[in-house]
């Protein structure tokens, strides 16, 4: 999928003053419950590129073709908690 | 949360991000929970028809695509809303040539605990619809997941450009799509069935082929349960003479396992750049007598990171540590679905855990002899169960083994198909096995000849081993 289809979804990141420096910035993801009812439990990750001309997840092509993106597993998260 | 103390690849932590404007994006890769028949209950992602693509597979959350300001220096916290759900993968249709199958697997839905699907794709030969009588010998392609034709065969007559051609030539002799299907479809083409397989399994896009302790019996359903299927509902000739593999890569391992554990069932194996078949070199690593995956010892006081792909010139382009850190961040205990993983999900043990030992650890490379010792004793060196065996299997295998493979393999893969080729060529009964090397500079994916000849090839020997009655 180009990335052009999707230009209308890129929105103003929600971003916020945190009180203490510590790690640099952070990323909080939600599920909302209007998606998803149940608790999940998987693998989270969050891309960061430079280039919009497709999406960022799929700038992940392989171990020497790749965007940075960082994981971590999540374990029963509930709709609406952050992970 | 994702903040600075998350592993990242390349870069180890968004503290490395330097300050500017980027776009980000979040995903969740959805687990499902399995009760194992050999009583584990695992987390791990159900494959969706999508090969285990994490990025791509239906069901999975993503959110939009944000545009922020990264500084290392400020604590922002950007929040991200995982508002979408990835599609359901589109199926292409059936044509005249090519057939499309899925069935459920009885042997796998058992041992997972959850319903298993194996596909085929089957390309028919000229005249299959009219001539009902006749049957034809079967080449089966191994390799990574795709939904789309054996070889490539495709109707698009969108023509290479002369760059194109030239740079494909210099790689390999392997046809554009529609090339082999002008030759396929011609009066004088040997009339043939082709065949690919999906097999994803939850650690990888494909299951290696065979049975093992973390994938269970994936190579009893294909032989059980998919290949009869096929030769039920197709007419193929249902005799070890008629069924030639071929495969490149991971379907270059799994074109010689096949035909090595199943001799009687298989008439002849064109392996093509095949994943190790000596795990003495498991790409560079000989994982039987060194205790490290990420460092060689140059000289008392000189290490050196060991590669795990390099250019065609020699020029390494990322290391065995750099790709431990890319699986790492895809995934904890051998979920990442990519390569390392699914040849420890293979041939090797079940951990505690219920998850595939890891064969090194990813942070520090230490190798685990016990579990490269596993891999040796359950026969998934191929070499090794092959010279253990040869008196078997030799007279069995005579004339039927064919590897190729570039001279500078990207992925060093090249250097146990000489070990291979060593033991081979002095066995005795004689293998009359035969071996052919891109030179020079040849890479990853490099065969001597286009699909189209290899086909003609494949139905030279089948025709010369068909039974005379």
């Amino acid at each position: 999928m180009r990335f052009a289809v999707l230009a209308p979804v890129i929105a103003v990141a929600l971003i916020l003053p945190q009180p203490a420096a510590s790690q640099g910035a952070r990323v909080e993801i939600i599920v909302p419950a209007s998606l998803r009812a149940t608790p999940v439990t998987g693998r989270m990750y969050v891309f960061v590129t430079r280039h919009d001309d497709v999406e960022p997840r799929l700038q992940v092509r392989h171990e020497s073709d790749c965007t940075p993106f960082f994981g971590v597993d999540v374990t029963h998260l509930s709709p609406e908690r952050l992970a | 949360m994702i903040d600075g103390t998350t592993l990242g690849y390349p870069v180890s932590s968004l503290k490395e991000i330097p300050a500017g404007d980027y776009y980000v994006q979040g995903l969740l890769n959805v687990y499902s929970e399995f009760h194992r028949a050999d009583g584990h209950t695992l987390w791990l992602h159900d494959d969706q028809w999508e090969g285990q693509q994490f990025n791509k597979a239906p069901g999975n959350l993503v959110s939009a695509v944000h545009k922020v300001h990264l500084d290392p220096t400020r604590p922002d916290t950007i929040r991200l809303e995982l508002a979408r759900v990835l599609p359901p993968i589109e199926l292409p249709p059936d044509t005249k040539w090519v057939k499309h199958i899925k069935i459920q697997s009885k042997l796998l839905t058992a041992w997972w605990g959850r319903p298993i699907y194996l596909g085929a794709t089957v390309l028919l030969p000229r005249g299959y619809d009219a001539d009902t009588g006749r049957r034809y010998p079967t080449v089966y392609q191994q390799g990574h997941f795709t939904l789309n034709p054996p070889f490539g065969f495709s109707t698009d007559s969108s023509p290479e450009t002369p760059e194109e051609r030239a740079a494909r030539l210099a790689r390999s002799a392997r046809e554009p799509g529609f090339e082999f299907y002008r030759a396929w479809s011609a009066p004088n083409f040997p009339r043939l069935i082709a065949v690919t397989f999906q097999h994803p399994t939850p650690y990888f896009d494909d299951s290696y082929a065979v049975n093992s302790a973390n994938n269970g019996p994936s190579g009893d359903a294909l032989l059980q349960e998919l290949i009869p299927y096929l030769e039920e509902h197709f007419r193929m000739i249902r005799e070890p003479w008629a069924r030639g593999l071929t495969g490149g890569s991971t379907g270059g391992w799994e074109a010689l396992a096949l035909q090595v554990y199943h001799p009687d069932f298989f008439g002849g194996t064109w392996v093509l750049y095949p994943d190790p078949v000596d795990f003495r070199n498991y790409e560079i690593p000989d994982i039987y007598s060194d205790t490290n995956a990420f460092v060689h010892q140059v000289a008392e006081w000189m290490t050196a990171d060991v590669p795990a792909e390099r250019e065609v010139t020699g020029q390494p382009r990322i290391s065995i540590r750099q790709e431990s850190q890319f699986e790492a961040v895809l995934g904890s205990r051998a979920r990442s679905g990519e390569q390392f993983a699914i040849w420890e999900a293979t041939y090797g043990p079940v951990a505690s855990d219920g998850y595939p030992a890891e064969l090194w650890d990813l942070t520090t490379g230490t190798i685990d002899r016990r579990v490269a010792e596993y891999f040796r004793a359950h026969d998934y060196d191929l070499h090794d169960y092959l010279e253990r065996n040869w008196a078997r299997l030799g007279p069995e295998l005579r004339g039927q083994i064919h590897v190729f493979t570039g001279d500078m393999d990207t992925f060093y893969l090249n250097l146990a198909v000489y070990r291979l080729e060593e033991f081979l060529t002095r066995a005795r009964p004689p293998a009359q096995a035969e071996f052919a090397y891109g030179r020079p500079m040849k890479p990853h994916g490099w065969q001597p000849w286009t699909n189209a000849e290899l086909m003609r090839i494949m139905a030279r020997h089948m025709e010369r081993r068909r039974p005379r009655r």
